[in-house]
């Protein structure tokens, strides 16, 4: 399976993002990241499936909510975008 | 018991209160720290509570509104943000000891602006008057926790936007009561208790930020963990540790009470018990009253003296005819030393939306038997 990994500073930030995708309809996941992604320690992250990336990404941007850093999760490697 | 101290607390709160409170207890663990099913239902609830008070106070961004344990904390982590250690502070003349402490501990230089209570228009003169390059920051109350004066706010905002200096308003008697417009007031940061007209439980308190915070705690926040320096970004940068998940959870419902009642049936609710109670009182002959001659600038807090009778022993005598009123000096120094009731106190009748005019009749038939 293939998909989007948004990281999130805090749980704050990554419910602040899901609350715009949500109101843009698009559906999302908040799981929590572990210190090999984020490389800061503990975090958040919202997975976003490829088809809804593109959008995903105009609403976080136009709402000034964008993520820390993004990763493309295919074969369960994580690769930053 | 007839509960007329709101002013501390308010007693009796919104059945969804407690039931969201117990709620909390039975199934919600602590939020931002794990990723099952009892910490998400707490991640939510919190969210949900922080952004249903970004929305009431009119907050752009959610994640600068904070959780405090209380006004107190709020407030502090507001002073010892934006004062240094001997710096210089302005202050209203009816700060609590909650900005007055604070600002000793700090041996900051403060400078009162008084005018005689209810003159708002000297009160703002002495604002003018007082406000000058180098200060570092105004704290002001929005009300008067010992006589319910309502102060001139918006005007004492506007002043500091207009000398630039950072403001931090102290709405402990008056969130959830009064209009409190976060964006419209330019404050760096307003502190409010979660548990007076808010309705949420003890233990609970918000910080609205325009300014980042400086941490009063370090610890664990969920976030950054590598690092060991707190989090640059809000609200985990004064969030540290765990939370009060359950008088979140009673606090968010609290916020959606007031919001449903509508906070303009509530203060006026409130001021005409309030003018109830001041009929009654003035009426009586040996009883001192501090009432607003402009009812605008009233809330439904009143305080009086008995004469020859001792504030203290006043208030236990009506305690023990079921009457809850506080007595003393309401952790307000400042304002008694305004009308000179430093030494005796006042009795203090602060209602909620809970109080019913039947309550307040029957005070006024008790203190009028009392005294």
């Amino acid at each position: 399976m293939e998909y989007y990994l948004l990281t999130a500073r805090s749980i704050t930030h990554a419910q602040q993002m899901m609350r715009v995708l949500e109101r843009s309809g698009i559906g999302t996941k908040v799981r929590r990241a572990s210190a090999a992604l984020t490389k800061r320690g503990c975090g958040y992250t919202l997975q976003v499936a490829p088809r809804h990336y593109t959008r995903a990404m105009d609403a976080l941007s136009a709402a000034h909510q964008g993520p820390i850093k993004v990763f493309y999760v295919r074969g369960g490697v994580p690769r930053e975008v | 018991m007839v509960y007329l101290d709101s002013a501390a607390t308010s007693f009796q709160k919104p059945r969804r209160v407690s039931a969201a409170v117990q709620c909390a207890m039975r199934s919600m663990s602590s939020p931002g720290r794990g990723g099952y099913q009892s910490a998400a239902l707490a991640d939510r609830m919190m969210f949900r509570c922080r952004s249903a008070a970004a929305e009431f106070f009119n907050v752009a961004d959610t994640s600068n509104v904070v959780f405090t344990i209380n006004a107190t904390h709020a407030l502090n982590l507001a002073i010892k943000t934006l004062v240094p250690p001997g710096g210089s502070v302005i202050i209203s003349c009816c700060e609590h000891n909650a900005v007055t402490r604070p600002l000793h501990a700090l041996g900051a230089k403060v400078r009162v602006a008084a005018a005689p209570l209810f003159d708002s228009e000297g009160l703002l003169y002495a604002f003018r008057r007082a406000l000058r390059f180098g200060t570092d920051a105004v704290v002001c109350t929005h009300a008067s926790n010992v006589f319910g004066w309502i102060l001139p706010i918006e005007e004492i905002a506007a002043l500091c936007r207009e000398r630039g200096v950072p403001l931090i308003i102290d709405a402990s008697q008056t969130a959830g009561i009064l209009p409190v417009d976060a964006a419209a007031l330019g404050a760096d940061f307003i502190a409010m208790p979660g548990h007076k007209g808010l309705y949420g439980p003890q233990g609970t308190g918000l910080l609205l930020c325009s300014a980042v915070p400086e941490p009063l705690l370090e610890g664990g926040t969920g976030s950054e963990s590598l690092r060991q320096e707190m989090p640059s970004f809000l609200p985990d940068r004064v969030e540290a540790g765990t939370l009060n998940t359950p008088g979140v959870a009673g606090l968010e419902q609290g916020i959606a009470f007031v919001r449903r009642i509508g906070l303009r049936r509530i203060l006026r609710h409130e001021r005409a018990l309030a003018e109830q109670a001041r009929r009654g009182l003035s009426k009586m002959k040996n009883v001192r009253l501090f009432a607003s001659p402009d009812g605008a600038r009233q809330l439904g807090v009143l305080s009086f003296t008995v004469d020859g009778t001792d504030a203290e022993e006043a208030a236990s005598r009506l305690a023990a005819n079921g009457f809850a009123l506080r007595g003393g000096l309401h952790c307000a120094p400042l304002a008694h030393a305004q009308v000179g009731t430093l030494m005796q106190g006042t009795l203090r009748l602060s209602v909620s939306a809970f109080n019913t005019p039947q309550e307040i009749e029957s005070f006024l038939r008790t203190i009028h038997r009392l005294f």
